[in-house]
């Protein structure tokens, strides 16, 4: 199916409509994840302990996925219908994307203050003011209040959010936490270990219960450190980048129809290992090299190809592993003789 | 056998084991806490007794608990695949790789060459010796008439070996024969112990870093227990400081409050306090330095976040801490952050130029990046000085370097850093009704040096009283009770021996001063001033009271008069440059003291005639002093010089009085010529009396076109009694109440009475800021006295 192409097509006129549904969708999903036994070690470590588990390791080598896939093995995926025609979808884990101008309660909650300001100048009820009216909870407030029984601040939740009616455990993905100011770890210090926050607006404290406390999984890029006092109350693993073996499973599990054993794959990881070697300015991660094989497949490259004597796998290799100016346009013509 | 069989097979470690991984981390830096330990001995357990992990997969488990990022990740691995734990390589280190289970062989594997050459060494250096040393003589050859063929027809004659052999040979022979063995022995030794210290290591990285094993050596390491988790708590508690970020809650807030009108709220943030310590270390074993570090080891344990420099000429070259001499680094580097807050170690005397005494000021503005500062002075607080007044000036807060100041500093730093407190300690800042009054706690420091004085003194004595037998025992006698630290009793016979005339000691300042320290009132010697030699007070403190409870005490005396001259440190610096020049220079030595009543005027006069007295001034002769108020002058010039001559005792001419240039060309070839140096201080010089200002303005410009060296003019009045310009090289003294009320507020928080402090008002005469110190000093009770002017 390659009518799609722009290459090929020289009518443009219906071309949309031949587009291949997008690859990287099916890459994702937390049964195709590959946890190595320390990394599991690690979870469960931080299971036993009660404390989060901070996740560092190289853009792509799975950091993100790991709380899908906590959330998946340990079966707390919920199942999301928002009743607007949207498919249902499972929910592995509750993710918070930290921003640069995230603060620490904004894990929690928000408050709309200036809806509320505006409901105040219009005159409503008293209750229609309430600060209860304009609060949306977020992740990790999401999970203390499942974890709690149904009540009436787990009423403000959104549909698709809903409380599940009994009490439950939730996995937290607090994604690359070092993006966040500083400040924010540690305004988490207490928040955290107690998994309680506070309501200043309703003068209230929510906490979750010792036993079905959440699971939180926080990853960093490790671009800031992390305060120390935070860090004590983590359990960390720092995902090393997988060799080449565990890279061709990785792959082979990830894209359908691709054996672990097919020469295809074994070059492929050849050529991005060597890649890797050349000290590039933006290594190619594993992310990258799903889209390499990936895009070589669309290319109509057989899994028995060998890839080194085959031609025109360098442009998909540039636009696929090389992510800056300067390492495009560094040669690739020894990785190409060293393989012939 | 996979690597899951083989770990199987080997035991669990044990929790000891574990609990010195924990200690070994500890000590190569690992912020580790005990609840850490306690986590990874629960995982343990669970593993090891409930087989809830896999033996292959306890070290993953355990590593996640200490380790906090990839590095240290890998290091924890190694630890514990020394603890019999190993680790199976997923994937490339992100760490060079090291197989620590080589170590001993390697260091035995070094060894080996070195010893096989040791050993070729010692037996080519044996055979070289054995060939040079062995001395065998042949007999002598047969004599010339022998017959040449006897020894091809008779049979083979006997030869005689005479072997003369040096007896240092045999000894030395044997010892290179038992060098080997001994070489052998000693690699032997030094193997085991190597491999000893290899399996220490396997705990810990610094095992045999030799200032850890001293610590071993010392047992319980120093600043432990509650206290020290109190001091930190107080050293990392978070801090608000304000942002730029509207909250926007609050400003709703407050502009309904406002009705209506926008009032913005910022929003603050905690911040984790952060400290640049920078530490005086005269060398390596700087014992101070050392127990500074020990402590700051413990609030790093504690989670307090601190870097550390050392310095030792100057604040300009500092080392990093773990850097060798060899690097240094600018302190303009120090500073991790701006919101750090800069705490500085030691005497501070690196922060003075040397010859003025003043904040370096390179030094200044390089310190001032850091809004907080703090100078925690390993000098005792009775040797706190001008210098200390000029570091509060420059914005430093003032501690002690002991325990107690380290947790002041906490709290201050707690409070945010507030401005008027800038004296750390309470001690330092309040007197409590129990606390030792000044007076009690400046002589119960001077006590040691005192009795070290005294003991010096009786020993004179006795050595000039060596024939005396009687004397000789008595001072022996006394010389004992010094020794054992008897002060009260060694002064007591001290003065009955001088009573009864038997000695005399010739140290009644020292016998006063020692009687006021052990607190014994007045007594026979006690007339003399009480003061150390080299602090004695600018004047004759009061005759002895009759009711010595009333009045304070000698120690009290003097240390309100070292306060009275500390008031003065700059004028006082200003005046010993001018008495020099006056003393050496042509050039015209007239000082023109300003301010209004009560600003201590007179007082400086007095420091004027004090210094010129006890400064060392290279006059030659004597030095007069001739103090006059200009109401003496209301008859015009003549009465003015009539006076000044009075005073000096001179029979001068009447032609000497005709004018002033001609005044002073006598008083010079009267008196200077002669060697000598004469200062005329003349008070009440704003007098509005019209012949009597013409009298001032005539001398003065006579002082300026003829200058001469050992003639000095000093003038006090409460304005300017002439136009700053109108004569060149005048060294002008502007005092102001304001600035005595500023100075003896800073002050009085040095030498305690924070109290006392707040009372001062701004416009503060000096007469009742002395009665305030009068109050300072005075023993309890007495202080409660209210100041003429102001009540308590």
């Amino acid at each position: 199916m390659t009518g799609w192409r722009l290459t090929a097509a020289k009518d443009a006129g219906e071309l949309w409509r031949s587009f291949p549904s997008p690859a990287v969708g099916s890459w994702a999903g937390p049964e195709k994840y590959i946890a190595d036994p320390p990394l599991l070690a690690a979870v469960e470590t931080a299971l036993w302990l009660g404390q989060p588990l901070l996740v560092t390791g190289e853009p792509g080598c799975g950091k993100t996925e790991l709380a899908n896939y906590v959330g998946w093995r340990l079966d707390l995926s919920r199942l999301i219908e928002d009743g607007q025609g949207e498919p249902p979808r499972y929910e592995h884990a509750l993710r918070f994307d930290t921003k640069t101008e995230t603060r620490a309660r904004d894990l929690f909650y928000t408050v709309d203050l200036i809806e509320r300001f505006h409901a105040a100048h219009s005159g409503g009820p008293g209750s229609a003011v309430s600060p209860l009216n304009f609060i949306r909870f977020h992740a990790l407030g999401r999970a203390i209040l499942y974890a709690r029984p149904k009540d009436k601040l787990s009423g403000r939740l959104e549909k698709w959010q809903a409380h599940p009616g009994t009490p439950r455990r939730s996995v937290v993905l607090i994604d690359e936490i070092d993006k966040a100011p500083s400040d924010v770890p540690n305004d988490l210090l207490m928040e955290i270990e107690n998994m309680r926050f506070f309501i200043s607006e309703l003068n209230l404290n929510v906490s979750a219960p010792a036993d079905l406390r959440p699971i939180l999984i926080i990853t960093s890029n490790t671009e800031k450190p992390l305060p120390e006092a935070f860090l004590r109350r983590c359990v960390y693993y720092h995902i090393p980048y997988p060799g080449p073996e565990r890279l061709r499973q990785i792959v082979a599990n990830r894209i359908d129809g691709l054996p672990e054993d097919s020469a295809l794959l074994a070059d492929a990881v050849e050529i991005f290992e060597e890649l890797r070697d050349l000290q590039l300015r933006k290594q190619p991660a594993t992310a990258e090299l799903l889209g390499f094989v990936q895009a070589l497949r669309e290319a109509g490259y057989g899994l028995h190809d060998r890839l080194r004597v085959s031609p025109g796998w360098e442009g998909i290799a540039r636009a696929t592993l090389l992510k800056t100016k300067e390492d495009q346009e560094r040669p690739l013509g020894p990785l190409k003789a060293a393989g012939a | 056998m996979s690597f899951e069989e083989a770990q199987a097979k080997e035991g669990w470690p044990s929790d000891g084991e574990l609990v010195q991984l924990f200690e070994g981390l500890r000590r190569d830096g690992y912020r580790l806490v005990p609840q850490q330990l306690a986590a990874s001995l629960a995982v343990l357990r669970r593993a090891r007794d409930g087989g809830a992990v896999r033996r292959d997969l306890l070290a993953y488990a355990i590593t996640p608990i200490f380790a906090k990022s990839p590095v240290d990740q890998e290091d924890v691995y190694r630890r514990l695949t020394r603890l019999g734990l190993r680790v199976q390589r997923l994937a490339e280190d992100p760490v060079p790789k090291r197989d620590p289970s080589e170590e001993p062989r390697a260091i035995g594997g070094r060894i080996w060459p070195v010893a096989a050459v040791a050993v070729l060494a010692v037996a080519a250096a044996c055979l070289l010796i054995y060939w040079y040393w062995l001395s065998v003589y042949s007999a002598p050859p047969p004599a010339s008439g022998a017959d040449p063929d006897a020894r091809s027809n008779g049979p083979p004659p006997v030869t005689v070996i005479e072997t003369v052999v040096d007896p240092i040979y045999y000894v030395l022979q044997s010892a290179l024969a038992l060098l080997p063995l001994a070489g052998f022995a000693s690699w032997w030794l030094l193997r085991r112990r190597w491999r000893s210290l290899a399996r220490g290591r396997e705990v810990s990285e610094a095992y045999l870093d030799r200032l850890d094993l001293g610590r071993r050596a010392l047992g319980a390491a120093p600043f432990r227990g509650p206290e020290m988790a109190s001091l930190s708590r107080h050293w990392r508690r978070f801090r608000r400081v304000p942002t730029r970020l509207l909250d926007e809650e609050r400003t709703i807030a407050a502009t309904i409050e406002r009705g209506g009108m926008f009032t913005p709220v910022y929003r603050t943030k905690k911040l984790s306090p952060q400290y640049s310590i920078l530490i005086e270390e005269r060398s390596r074993h700087d014992h101070i330095a050392r127990l500074v570090d020990n402590l700051l080891d413990r609030l790093a344990e504690e989670g307090v976040s601190l870097d550390r420099y050392y310095y030792r000429e100057g604040l300009e070259r500092l080392r990093g801490e773990g850097e060798r001499s060899a690097r240094y680094t600018e302190i303009d580097r120090v500073a991790s952050s701006d919101r750090s807050t800069l705490v500085i170690v030691g005497s501070g005397a690196s922060l003075f130029e040397p010859m003025s005494k003043r904040i370096k000021a390179r030094l200044l503005s390089e310190l001032g990046r850091w809004d907080h500062r703090a100078l925690l002075s390993t000098l005792a607080i009775e040797e706190w000085s001008e210098r200390e007044l000029a570091l509060l000036d420059g914005g430093f807060a003032l501690g002690t370097a002991r325990e107690r100041g380290f947790r002041a500093l906490g709290q201050h730093a707690e409070r945010g850093f507030p401005k008027h407190e800038k004296l750390l300690e309470a001690a330092l800042t309040s007197r409590g009704g129990e606390a030792p009054s000044r007076a009690a706690a400046v002589g119960s420091a001077a006590l040691p040096r005192l009795m070290d004085a005294l003991r010096e003194r009786v020993e004179a004595v006795r050595r000039a009283k060596a024939g005396d037998e009687g004397v000789e025992s008595e001072l022996s006698r006394i010389m004992a009770l010094i020794d054992g630290g008897d002060g009260e009793g060694a002064v007591e016979a001290i003065v009955g021996g001088e009573q009864g005339g038997r000695f005399r000691l010739d140290a009644p300042r020292l016998m006063a001063a020692l009687r006021a320290a052990l607190s014994l009132g007045s007594g026979p010697s006690s007339e003399a001033p009480a003061a150390e030699p080299e602090t004695v007070a600018a004047q004759p403190p009061e005759a002895a009271d009759p009711e010595p409870a009333d009045r304070p005490s000698e120690a009290a005396e003097w240390t309100r008069q070292r306060l009275v001259s500390e008031m003065f440190v700059r004028e006082a610096d200003e005046i010993g440059k001018f008495l020099f020049d006056a003393t050496e220079s042509n050039f015209p030595h007239i000082m023109v003291i300003t301010g209004p009543p009560g600003s201590g005027k007179s007082s400086v006069l007095a420091m004027v005639d004090d210094m010129s007295r006890r400064l060392d001034l290279p006059t030659g002769g004597p030095t007069e002093f001739v103090q006059l108020s200009m109401y003496e002058a209301t008859g015009g010039p003549f009465s003015l010089y009539r006076a000044i001559a009075d005073r000096l005792g001179l029979h001068l001419p009447p032609e000497a009085f005709g004018d002033a240039k001609r005044f002073l060309a006598h008083l010079w070839q009267e008196r200077i010529a002669k060697e000598g140096f004469v200062i005329l201080a003349l008070d009440k010089a704003d007098s509005e009396i019209t012949a009597s200002s013409e009298a001032l303005f005539d001398l003065a410009r006579a002082f300026a076109e003829w200058p001469q060296p050992g003639l000095a003019l000093v003038v006090a009045g409460n304005n300017e009694p002439w136009p700053a310009d109108m004569l060149p090289g005048v060294t002008y003294l502007r005092l102001s109440t304001e600035t005595l009320a500023d100075r003896l507020r800073r002050l009085v928080h040095i030498h305690g009475g924070a109290g006392l402090a707040e009372r001062v008002p701004a416009d503060a005469r000096l007469d009742e800021i002395v009665s305030l110190l009068r109050e300072l000093d005075s023993p309890a009770g007495e202080a409660s006295k209210p100041s003429p002017r102001h009540g308590p």
